[in-house]
Order: C-alpha cells, then sequence, then structure tokens
C-alpha cells in the first residue's frame, strides 16, 4: 500500500492544476484532480485524500461551498482554499468552515509548499491523538473489568477465610462442648443404676455435684461464644481509654494482689469511637492473661500513647511473666487454644479479645520470649468522628474561656 | 486384676471411666496427656489402653503410633467425637482395636473391655 500522502487539487485552470501537480508530485505527493465541485466530491467519496486543494471559483459550485461538502463526508481531509484576490471575508469564512489555510493567486511556490506541509504534519497529529484516546479508553475499560473481578475475588477470599475461622471456632466448641456432656451423660446412666439400689449410695450424691457441675461449665462456654457473635460495631461513643483501662483494673483488682501494675498513660489522650463494654472485655482478658502468666508475681505494665501520624492510639500491655514459646506464638489469638491444664480455662479469651480489637478497626500484635514476659500492642484508631468530638469540645472550653474573662476586645 | 491407662484431658471423663470400670474389677489408672500415657504405658504395662483422640500437645494417633512401636500387642481403644471414625483410612490403618464414639453409653464401654479383656 502506498503510504504517500495524497492531495486532491480540485481547479477548472488546467494550466493552475497541471503546474500545482508538478510541484507536489516532486514533493514526494501522491496527487489526483478534478475540473467541478461534483468531480472532486466523487474522487473524495471513493478515496481518502489526506488533503484538498479547492479553488474558491469553480464552474459548478462555489469553492466554499464544496469547503463545506468535504469537510462534512470526510471530516479528516485538510482542506486548502485557493483565491485569486485576498478577501477578508471569504478568507475568514473558508477559515470558519473548516479550512487549514487558504493561498492566494498568485502562488508563491515556498509559501504553499510549506503550507500543505504544515497542514498535513497537523492532520496526522490529529488522527494519531483520537486513536490514542481511544486505545486508551480501551484499556480504561478493560481496566476497570480487571479491579471489578479482583474485587469479586477478594469479597470471596475473606467470605472463605471467614467461614474456615468458623469452621475451626465450630470444631473446637464441638470438642469442648463434648467433654462436658460425656460426663454429664456416663453420671446420669450410673445415677438411674444407684437409685434402683436399696440405700442411699454416695454416687447419688457425687453424680448430681458433677452433673450440676459440667452444665455450668457449657453455659460458661456458651456465654463466651456470645462474645464472638456480639457485633461490637454498635451502641459507638467516645470512649477515654485510659478511664477503661483504670475500670478493667478495678474490676479485676482482687485477683492480682501478687502483681504490680505500672501504668504510663499519655495525658489528653484523644477519645476513640468504640463500644466500651467491648474495650472492658478486651482488657480484662489482657490482664487475666497476664495473672496467669505471673502466678509467682511480677509486674505489668500498660502504657497509652497517641501515634506520631495523630491517627491511632496504641495500648501497650507488658508483663515479666513466663513468656510464650515460639511454636506458640502463632496459634496464640486462635480459639480453643490454651496452654493450661485442662479445666483451667478454654483458651478462648485472647481470641475473643483479637475479635474485638478488630471489629474496632484496629490491631493486635504479640511478642513474647520465654521466661522474658510478653506484651501485648494494640492499636486502635483514632476516628474522624472521634476527631471532630475532641475539636468540638475544645472549640466550647474555649468559648466559655473568652466569656469569663470578658470576651476579646 | 487387669490393668487399664484411660487417657483423656479432661478429668470428669477420666473419673467416669474410672467409677464405671473400677466397678468392673479392673484396676484404673488416669491420664492426661498423650506423653504421660506413653511413660505409663512403658513402666506399668497395662492390659489396655483406653485413649481420646483430640488431646492437646499430641493426637491420638500419633500416640498409638509411639505406643505401637514398643508394643504391637496391647488393645488400644480410641474414643471420639465423630460417629464415622472407620471412614477414615488413617484410623483404620493405625492398628486400633476399637473404638468408642462419645458422650459414652457406659454399658457399651463395659462391653467393649469385657470383649478386649474377658470377664
Amino acid at each position: 500500500m502506498d503510504a504517500r500522502p495524497k492531495i486532491l487539487i480540485v481547479d477548472d485552470d488546467e494550466g493552475m492544476r497541471d503546474t500545482l501537480r508538478d510541484i507536489l508530485e516532486e514533493e514526494g505527493y501522491m496527487v489526483a484532480c478534478a475540473s467541478s465541485g461534483k468531480q472532486g466530491l466523487r474522487t473524495i467519496s471513493e478515496e481518502f485524500h489526506n488533503l484538498t486543494l479547492i479553488d474558491i471559483r469553480l464552474p459548478d459550485m462555489s469553492g466554499l461551498h464544496l469547503l463545506e461538502q468535504v469537510k462534512r463526508s470526510s471530516p479528516d481531509t485538510a482542506c486548502m482554499l485557493i483565491t485569486g484576490f485576498a478577501s477578508i471575508e471569504t478568507s475568514v469564512e473558508a477559515l470558519n468552515l473548516g479550512a487549514e489555510a487558504y493561498i492566494v493567486k498568485p502562488l508563491n511556490i515556498e509559501q504553499v509548499k510549506m503550507s500543505i506541509h504544515r497542514a498535513l504534519e497537523r492532520q496526522s497529529l490529529v488522527i494519531e491523538n483520537r486513536r490514542l484516546l481511544e486505545s486508551l479508553k480501551e484499556s480504561n475499560e478493560k481496566l476497570k473489568e480487571e479491579i471489578r473481578k479482583k474485587e469479586v475475588l477478594q469479597t470471596k477470599l475473606i467470605e472463605s477465610e471467614k467461614l474456615s475461622a468458623l469452621g475451626k471456632l465450630v470444631a473446637g466448641m464441638r470438642h469442648e462442648i463434648n467433654n462436658p456432656l460425656c460426663a454429664i451423660m456416663g453420671r446420669t446412666q450410673l445415677l438411674r443404676e444407684a437409685v434402683e439400689r436399696p440405700s442411699p449410695h454416695p454416687r447419688i450424691k457425687d453424680g448430681l455435684d458433677v452433673i450440676e457441675a459440667e452444665g455450668r461449665r457449657i453455659v460458661r462456654i456458651l456465654e463466651y461464644l456470645d462474645l464472638f457473635c456480639t457485633p461490637w460495631t454498635v451502641g459507638l461513643r467516645a470512649v477515654d481509654v485510659n478511664r477503661t483501662i483504670e475500670r478493667a483494673l478495678a474490676w479485676t483488682g482482687n485477683d492480682t494482689p501478687h502483681i504490680e501494675v505500672v501504668k504510663e498513660f499519655e495525658r489528653a489522650l484523644p477519645r476513640i469511637t468504640a463500644n466500651e463494654e467491648g474495650l472492658m472485655n478486651l482488657f480484662n482478658n489482657l490482664i487475666n492473661n497476664a495473672r496467669d502468666a505471673m502466678r509467682n508475681g511480677g509486674t505489668l505494665q500498660i502504657s497509652t500513647r497517641l501515634q506520631p501520624d495523630e491517627r491511632s492510639i496504641a495500648v501497650v500491655f507488658r508483663d515479666t511473666g513466663e513468656g510464650i514459646p515460639r511454636e506458640n506464638l502463632e496459634h496464640v489469638f486462635e480459639p480453643f487454644f490454651t496452654t493450661r491444664d485442662p479445666g483451667k480455662g478454654i483458651g478462648l479469651g485472647l481470641s475473643i479479645a483479637y475479635h474485638i480489637v478488630k471489629e474496632h478497626g484496629g490491631e493486635m500484635v504479640i511478642a513474647s520470649e520465654e521466661d522474658n514476659g510478653t506484651a501485648f500492642t494494640i492499636t486502635l484508631p483514632v476516628t474522624r468522628e472521634s476527631r471532630t468530638y475532641e475539636a468540638q469540645s475544645i472549640h466550647k472550653k474555649g468559648e466559655t474561656d473568652e466569656e469569663n474573662s470578658g470576651g476579646r476586645r | 486384676m487387669k490393668k487399664i491407662v484411660v487417657a483423656d484431658d479432661d478429668l470428669n471423663v477420666r473419673l467416669l471411666f474410672n467409677d464405671v470400670l473400677s466397678e468392673e474389677g479392673y484396676e484404673v489408672v488416669g491420664v492426661a496427656s498423650g506423653p504421660e500415657a506413653i511413660r505409663e504405658v512403658e513402666s506399668s504395662s497395662p492390659d489396655l489402653l483406653i485413649l481420646d483422640i483430640k488431646m492437646p500437645e499430641m493426637h491420638g494417633l500419633q500416640v498409638l503410633e509411639k505406643v505401637r512401636e514398643k508394643n504391637e500387642n496391647l488393645p488400644v481403644i480410641i474414643c471420639t467425637a465423630y460417629k464415622h471414625m472407620d471412614d477414615d483410612p488413617a484410623v483404620r490403618e493405625s492398628g486400633v482395636t476399637a473404638y468408642l464414639v462419645k458422650p459414652v453409653d457406659i454399658n457399651v464401654l463395659k462391653d467393649t473391655v469385657k470383649q478386649i479383656l474377658g470377664a
């Protein structure tokens, strides 16, 4: 295919046509000629021409009219008008109709060549630009589709992770509940046998004690499970975390006489948007966990601070207890994982604590070394609402001060 | 007197088995974990081991494997919460003698033990 630009000359003056054709063919263009408007239109409709030179006065129509028609049928074709006189109105109208330029007779050959060259350059830029825009639009659409697909996949992944976590929870739950049930069912059978005997058998009282205790154990397990099902994202208020920690310490205080508690609270810690009951549960769990790790006494250090980026607060619970062996560290937040003696807790406390932190949009990490203690670091976001709350309360305070000091002058 | 070792991490389950089986005339020793069970079997050579499948530290089948290394002929009963244990090829190939589903019916427990150890 010939890649040379195609130019059409529309002029009824044979001399002019031939002259122009020679010049342009020498420049390396492919040239076609037409001697009337109709012929010109026919040629344009048969084949795309990059540029047309239109004489203003044609036998069958005005050059301006032809210009209009060409622009309508082939908008990408550059058009230049050849006029015998530089009438301003004609020139302006030509430009308005979409002509690239007009050339005035007698022709200045160099100017003609330059104008044509510029017009063709501009045309190729316009076409290229359009092509690029379309290709950009296409790849944008493809990208949008990919993002949509990824979002669907991600949602599915999160769902399946939740299901798998749920599955683990249910499996652990089953085991935990099955043991008390085993004792209850077995004892009930033994009681029936004992009841048949003539004199009261000590086994009757023993059996009843066990049944009641195991039944209570199942009740406690179900209460724990409730903590998982409770939505911690309702009942939100602006909470002063330092105060909540104090309350948790008061709540568990009597259980931990052998432990020294050191508090390093940041003063004026911003309030966070939280469910206060959830935070109480969280802190109680961590305090109990520390207590269990320091059965022979020790120090629990609790510190709070606003993070440097001011978008979250960090709460650290650090104990000087027995620490956690490395192989257990990754399991610490799993439901029913416990290293305590059987019967002394079912290992849900830390997994509930983790769950509550996540529900609040935060993170909890653990660092521990055997015999060197454990540190739990919780970060909780200071949300926009609570930041606004802070700003409002500071503002209100400012107003009050102004009133009290008689206002500004 | 025939000796039975009961391995289960739950105290009340151990006590239940103890009460039921000692009344039948067996000597019963309870242990709370897999490693303890292995030690007890090695040191006291019991006539039967009753093993819970889900214990902390070591899975019941692992304990069974270790016990079988030293003692091919010791009868072992596995206790499990799952009814369809015999569908699991790992269980079938482990050399288990019988299995009981929890919560255990004490009559089924007595009958199974009697079948294995005799009266």
